[in-house]
């Protein structure tokens, strides 16, 4: 005989289930002594408040129209609830954002209101969703950023088999406090016997390692160049504009180093002058990029910028590209990173900076440490790459580093006669 | 000096033998690979894989709205050397570390769009999988496409699959080969992919169809099409709670590799967005029992293709207790029913993974038969999976034996 659904019918719907306590009845993984985790449903949206990871009050219409409108078309995303067994509350989310087929990284939220019993649901959690992610799904890797002092958490995750790769200083603020954020990652141990461990692959590094001083803020003589925002003494920063795409696309088609990122892309004009306008129209931006331009002649040489700028705690990552070939490797490049420096932590206010290298870009490398980054750690596995999966190497810079660094000086009464060259040596 | 060449083609591009000059890669002997831009939208017939006419104001539309936004696939123009005119066009999607192309060439060109394409190919898979890393590059090409075949052949892919008969060519019905080319690298890591032995279970005979069972009364409400233990009927809201919620209660792991949290309202919403299409590419249904009404199962038709009369069939039980008691096979053969009789559908694919012997040998006994191969498809132990591809023919399933009522 057919077996029959071991709970009501009526459970179906979530709103008639007068009985709380039974949502977890039948499920059968991803339930611990004291949560269990299902998927976000859209009754949830009453209760957002304790699960959606958002700084700003937000109604349950709002949360609704999120789920219906956002969340169902997030489809590397997945939103799961994370639900007290003795009542059905929810009390907290977790997400997990899948890049590729091989990197999967995991944010927790849990209501902050419900204090340390809150992280200790967090930390129950976490081996659930290691253990159903990485052994039963078979991800090969499971990544999550996590606030140093959560030492609940932190303890279950390396008990979840997950390790400490990275530290990112200062990267978060609680409570007047800037906190460190860890990089925690579970590497899935059948990928580790068939291409080994990434932990053993070495970073090659090249250069001194040395920071070198800072180019000098500049008094201009004469009117700055059009639309500039920051001016050094060879190039300055402006907003992109519509005419860089067709530049962009063609110095790609000419591009000759394959080892920046993972090969050339060829870029089209119309698809840079969408994602520029999109990034420009937010309000509170969290993409920002100029385009670097010669003072001499006004022509566009590279792009550097802030991504993922987060105005809460006041960290951004910083990338930069120099599409034009011919300026790279002569200073332009760290004179232009400078100026981006000195926008983001002296006009955006941001309290630190972030920087990910790909292993095989040792020059990128190079010229960030010259540029007074540190090294945090590594992140493994992120990119699937010719029989193995690749390493990134991750930095950090602090504002109060970046302004204690030493200042070259520029020789000579206008200021912008020669640049004493402090790193000839 | 560079800068100069620069400023010399941009707003040039229709310059006569300029187009392709500084390009230092994707660049052949008779084409060159450009991305495409809205300016292309001029000689959109040449380019834009589509049987419809479409101005180019409609093809300018889609390209700033629809194609910018698509940030997992890539389109390019492919451009002919001696006079920078567009004559065809090169899709790649990247899903999971596949590179999946698609070529066209201005069929108005004859033969030499074929050798256009032979020359893409050959550009376009040494880039992706050696220079960008991607695992695999995946082509699907006609079996009457002996150009390109050879292409392919010369750019070191291998036929993976043969479905048969899936293209309407003048009148004739035209197989599918499946070509894919391994990275080597991944190839010395993993192994070949094409020499893993795919396991069996089950006997391999097909066995025969349920008959139409007549209805003592009225058929069950909003059946489409009834059986004799089953029925199946277009999806309900309610349904995507009943599947929800079972998806937290199963219990086997290996045939899925890993088990799902599926939430209703993500599953209503992509069935709901589906119906609002006036030829929808899936089609899904609840497979009802017909004692009780229950829901048990989902069977649906994906990837639809009108003009060449082909789609893609799957099926699922919801609880571990219905499964292996035939329920599957009734539900299969009235959406086979269903896609044969009433759509009109010619052939019929499906695959699973290797690990699932027991949906393929459900396969094989509801008619289908091996067709190949999809290599690499999702990780599984230390390394990645395959697919077996099966196919069904219309013609062969209308000769299975039918059961008596």
């Amino acid at each position: 005989m057919r077996a029959t659904i071991d709970a009501p019918t009526k459970e179906l719907t979530p709103d008639s289930a007068p009985e709380p306590g039974t949502g977890h009845h039948g499920q059968r993984f991803l339930v611990g002594d004291t949560v269990y985790i299902r998927p976000i449903e859209l009754f949830d949206a009453k209760v957002g408040a304790s699960w959606r990871d958002t700084l700003f009050p937000q109604s349950p219409d709002r949360v609704e129209t999120w789920i219906k409108e956002d969340m169902v078309k997030q489809k590397d995303i997945q939103h799961l609830a994370i639900v007290r067994k003795a009542d059905d509350r929810v009390v907290g989310s977790a997400s997990i954002a899948r890049d590729g087929n091989v990197a999967n990284f995991l944010s927790l939220r849990v209501d902050p209101l419900f204090g340390e019993r809150g992280k200790a649901w967090a930390a129950e959690a976490v081996p659930m969703l290691v253990e159903w992610l990485v052994d039963e799904r078979q991800r090969p890797m499971l990544s999550m950023f996590l606030p140093a002092d959560e030492h609940e958490i932190l303890n279950a995750a390396l008990a979840a088999g997950m390790q400490e790769t990275a530290r990112f200083r200062e990267m978060l603020e609680k409570d007047g406090k800037r906190i460190d954020r860890l990089v925690l990652t579970r590497l899935n141990p059948l990928w580790v016997q068939t291409i080994g461990d990434p932990n053993s692959v070495e970073l090659e590094r090249t250069g001194t390692g040395q920071a070198r001083p800072i180019p000098p803020k500049l008094t201009i003589e004469g009117d700055p160049p059009r639309n500039a925002v920051m001016v050094g003494k060879r190039v300055y920063l402006r907003p992109e504009e519509r005419s860089d795409g067709d530049l962009v696309a063609d110095l790609a088609r000419r591009e000759t180093e394959t080892f920046f990122d993972i090969g050339r892309h060829l870029v089209s004009s119309v698809s840079h002058t969408h994602w520029t306008g999109k990034a420009q129209k937010a309000a509170l931006p969290s993409w920002i990029w100029f385009s670097v331009c010669l003072r001499e002649n006004d022509e566009m040489i590279g792009s550097v910028g802030v991504i993922n700028v987060n105005y809460q705690h006041r960290y951004a990552e910083t990338g930069s590209f120099f599409q034009r070939q011919d300026y790279r490797g002569s200073g332009y490049g760290s004179e232009a990173k400078h100026l981006l420096l000195e926008y983001a932590f002296e006009h955006l206010d941001l309290h630190m900076l972030q920087s990910w290298v790909y292993f095989p870009n040792t020059r990128s490398a190079a010229a960030l440490r010259k540029q007074g980054y540190k090294e945090a750690g590594r992140i493994n596995w992120l990119y699937s790459h010719n029989g193995t999966f690749d390493n990134f190497v991750l930095f950090d810079l602090l504002r109060e580093e970046w302004r204690a660094m030493p200042r070259a000086e520029w020789v000579g009464p206008t200021g912008e006669s020669a640049q004493r060259e402090a790193d000839a040596s | 000096m560079m800068c100069d060449a620069v400023r010399h083609e941009r707003g040039n591009r229709s310059t006569p033998d300029g187009g392709h000059h500084g390009q230092a890669f994707l660049v052949g002997n008779e084409i060159s690979i450009h991305p495409i831009e809205k300016e292309d939208a001029e000689a959109g017939m040449s380019w834009c894989d589509t049987p419809y006419p479409l101005s180019p104001d409609s093809i300018a539309r889609w390209i700033s709205e629809r194609m910018v936004h698509d940030r997992d696939t890539e389109w390019y123009a492919i451009v002919r050397r001696v006079d920078d005119r567009v004559v065809g066009s090169a899709t790649v999607h990247l899903h999971e570390g596949t590179a999946w192309l698609d070529l066209y060439a201005d069929p108005l060109y004859g033969a030499p769009a074929s050798r256009w394409r032979g020359e893409t190919l050959s550009l376009i898979v040494s880039w992706m999988v050696d220079e960008r890393a991607a695992r695999k590059m995946r082509i699907y090409l006609a079996a009457d496409d002996h150009v390109l075949i050879a292409a392919a052949r010369a750019s070191g892919m291998r036929q993976t699959a043969r479905l048969r008969e899936i293209y309407d060519h003048a009148g004739g019905r035209v197989d599918l080969l499946v070509f894919e080319y391994h990275n080597t690298e991944w190839l010395g890591a993993l192994g070949d992919p094409m020499e893993t032995p795919l396991p069996r279970t089950g006997a391999d005979q097909p066995g025969s169809v349920p008959a139409h069972a007549p209805l003592p009364g009225d058929p069950p409400r909003n059946a489409v099409l009834i059986g004799e233990r089953v029925y199946i009927r277009p999806f309900e809201r309610e349904d995507a709670e009943r599947e929800a919620l079972l998806s937290r209660r199963e219990t086997e792991i290996a045939f899925l590799a890993g088990r799902q949290l599926d939430s209703a309202i993500e599953i209503n919403a992509s069935r709901s967005a589906e119906e609002r299409r006036a030829l929808p590419q899936w089609i899904p249904f609840a497979a009802c029992l017909r004692a009780t009404g229950e829901m048990i199962g989902i069977v649906d038709l994906f990837g639809i293709h009108f003009r060449h009369r082909y789609a893609e069939t799957g099926s699922y039980l919801l609880r571990p207790e219905d499964r292996g008691k035939g329920y599957g096979s009734d539900a299969k053969h009235l959406l086979l029913e269903f896609a044969f009789d009433r759509l009109g559908m010619h052939v019929v694919q499906s695959r699973v993974r290797f690990s699932n012997t027991r949906s393929a040998a459900a396969l094989r006994k509801q008619g289908y038969r091996d067709a190949g191969r999809l290599t690499w498809t999702h990780p599984v132990d230390g390394a990645f999976g395959n697919d077996a591809l099966f196919d069904l023919l219309a013609s062969e399933w209308r000769a299975l034996p039918r059961r008596s009522g």
